[in-house]
């Protein structure tokens, strides 16, 4: 099955400062893509950025597939920098997305940053299930984003801010705690920074409640040959093992993972 | 249609054609199968094995470069018994050959993995003396000629297959390394394997690698790979296959033409997992152009202006 596709940009924003959104058109033949996936998109046109930027799907419609895009380099700076009607060169989809076969429906969805990203399209399926209840809870450094489009599809929402005063003034780690002790929730999925994913997972394992973690990792080739993106999991009862955050990631359960000080 | 005799011996390993890919670029294949049919390749270099499962080196491993990448992965692989009942079989099922790469803490480690080799189905092994990843062996057994000599000698008593030695460049002189492996019982030369590099995050004033150090490859380093097999091709009388940076057929010309009898995509895997196809359709095409009948009409044939 091939994988990599030419894509025209129907729409570039930048949707506040040093972030993007780009919808491009999806392919044809283009497989299910599932919430959580990601595709590795060309950034140059010659070998200078030489590897491939690995981006989440943000939400995948029946035409098109969103990428939220962070300026933060050379490769996601030329992305950003690309018009509408230009292509991208994408393959994908890969990795494996969250697991949404899930039985009881008290659902936390906590990201962080540009780890919100991901969550829209999860959010989105989880919307579409019978008799689930979902809680969205975002954090930001500073201005919000994305949050009217999450709005779309949850009412229950909170968004904390460490600069500014929104529902809560610190990390979003906090407000969590607390919704915890006040609510019984059947499961947690996360996008964040590693010490946001960090928290989440041990406030998961404390309440007895399973957690899905979408992990970012440095990548190179998105496909699981070159072993650089590898995330620290256990192994048995007292063992571990480096895996391929890329392949058998980027969702992982959270008791699996193990975060190094 | 005229015909293009890309075939190559490598004294004793017959390629159908002189493109292959690196090892610990392509995995043991799996990966790639959804981009490129592994029947065209020439050969596939496995991830580099060890007698024992090695978990690697912690995270980051990988920071990107101008026109490269430094990787610092420390061998991460399954063992050498895992790959000959898991992933040798799977490998077998394509039309083209399967060179294993091999790597040790000892002589004996080494040596070991060349007999547990010898009596599978495996049509060649690459002596990996060169990977800058690992604390103990690795590159340390490829930097002073004396020692490539002894650890070649040593596991040329072992295998029983066509035997590569994989070369540093990051040693004094290639020169005296290519005659050391040649010596020693090498069948074929490869290199280069990666140029020991560094990248420093100026905002943490921390290395980017969680090791440190770490293997440069890429487009970065093709004028040096170029420049080494020219050397080392011109010392020894063994086939030599050369890699370093090789993103497409101009490239791999570049090679052919400074001596190397085969040549190994690496980096350019990563980025576009069918470039071995485009490589090959390029090499096929430049041969005929320049209106030769076969590769082994180009190697070897630059010319020194000057000289």
């Amino acid at each position: 099955m091939n994988k990599n596709y030419i894509c025209k940009i129907v729409h570039n924003t930048e949707i506040t400062a040093g972030i993007h959104k780009i919808v491009i058109e999806k392919p044809k033949d283009l497989g299910k893509v599932k919430a959580g996936q990601f595709f590795n998109l060309k950034s140059g046109e010659e070998e200078y950025p030489l590897l491939r930027r690995p981006i989440s799907v943000s939400i995948i419609d029946d035409e098109t597939l969103t990428f939220l895009i962070n300026k933060v380099g050379k490769g996601t700076m030329l992305l950003c920098s690309k018009n509408k009607g230009e292509y991208i060169d994408i393959l994908g989809p890969l990795g494996n997305g969250f697991n949404l076969d899930i039985e009881k429906n008290n659902v936390l969805v906590v990201g962080g940053g540009m780890g919100v990203a991901p969550l829209l399209e999860l959010v989105k399926q989880l919307s579409l299930k019978d008799d689930i209840d979902i809680k969205v809870m975002l954090g930001y450094s500073d201005i919000p984003f994305m949050v009217e489009d999450f709005k779309e599809f949850v009412d229950d929402l909170i968004v904390a801010s460490e600069k500014k005063e929104f529902d809560y003034k610190g990390y979003v780690t906090e407000p969590l705690k607390q919704e915890l002790q006040n609510k019984k929730y059947d499961h947690i999925f996360a996008c964040g920074p590693k010490p946001m994913l960090k928290v989440v997972k041990n406030l998961g394992e404390e309440n007895d409640i399973p957690v899905q973690l979408l992990m970012e990792e440095r990548m190179a080739c998105g496909m699981g040959a070159c072993l650089v993106c590898t995330c620290k999991v256990k192994k048995g009862e007292d063992d571990w093992n480096y895996v391929r955050t890329c392949k058998e990631g980027p969702v992982f359960y959270g008791e699996e993972v193990i975060f190094d000080e | 249609m005229s015909r293009v005799d890309l075939k190559v011996d490598l004294n004793g390993l017959t390629l159908k054609n002189p493109v292959t890919v690196a090892s610990g670029t392509f995995g043991f294949g799996r990966e790639f199968t959804d981009y490129l049919d592994l029947n065209i390749l020439g050969g596939i270099m496995v991830k580099g094995l060890t007698l024992e499962e090695r978990k690697g080196n912690p995270t980051p491993r990988v920071s990107e470069t101008p026109m490269g990448m430094i990787n610092s992965v420390g061998l991460q692989n399954p063992g050498v018994e895992y790959f000959v009942k898991e992933e040798l079989p799977f490998l077998k099922q394509f039309d083209t050959k399967v060179i294993v790469n091999i790597n040790g803490n000892t002589i004996e480690e080494y040596c070991k993995i060349a007999e547990i080799l010898s009596k599978t189905s495996v049509d060649s092994m690459e002596l990996n003396i060169s990977c800058p990843n690992v604390k103990r062996g690795g590159v340390s057994f490829g930097r002073e000629p004396e020692m490539v000599y002894e650890v070649t000698n040593k596991v040329r008593q072992y295998c029983d297959k066509h035997l590569i030695v994989k070369l540093s460049p990051n040693v004094k002189d290639i020169k005296e390394i290519a005659i050391a492996a040649e010596k020693g019982g090498a069948d074929c030369i490869s290199l280069i394997n990666t140029v020991i590099g560094m990248a420093i995050d100026i905002e943490n004033q921390t290395t980017v690698l969680a090791r440190g150090m770490g293997g440069l490859s890429g487009p970065a380093i093709k004028p040096i790979a170029v420049r080494m097999v020219y050397e080392a091709a011109n010392s020894v009388s063994i086939p030599v296959i050369g890699m370093g940076g090789i993103m497409n057929y101009r490239d791999a010309i570049e090679f052919f033409l400074a001596g190397a009898n085969a040549i190994s995509i690496g980096t350019a895997n990563l980025i576009n997992p069918w470039v071995a196809r485009e490589v090959i359709d390029g090499i096929k095409e430049y041969i005929k152009t320049k209106g030769y009948g076969s590769i082994k009409e180009i190697i070897g044939k630059v010319r020194i202006p000057s000289l």
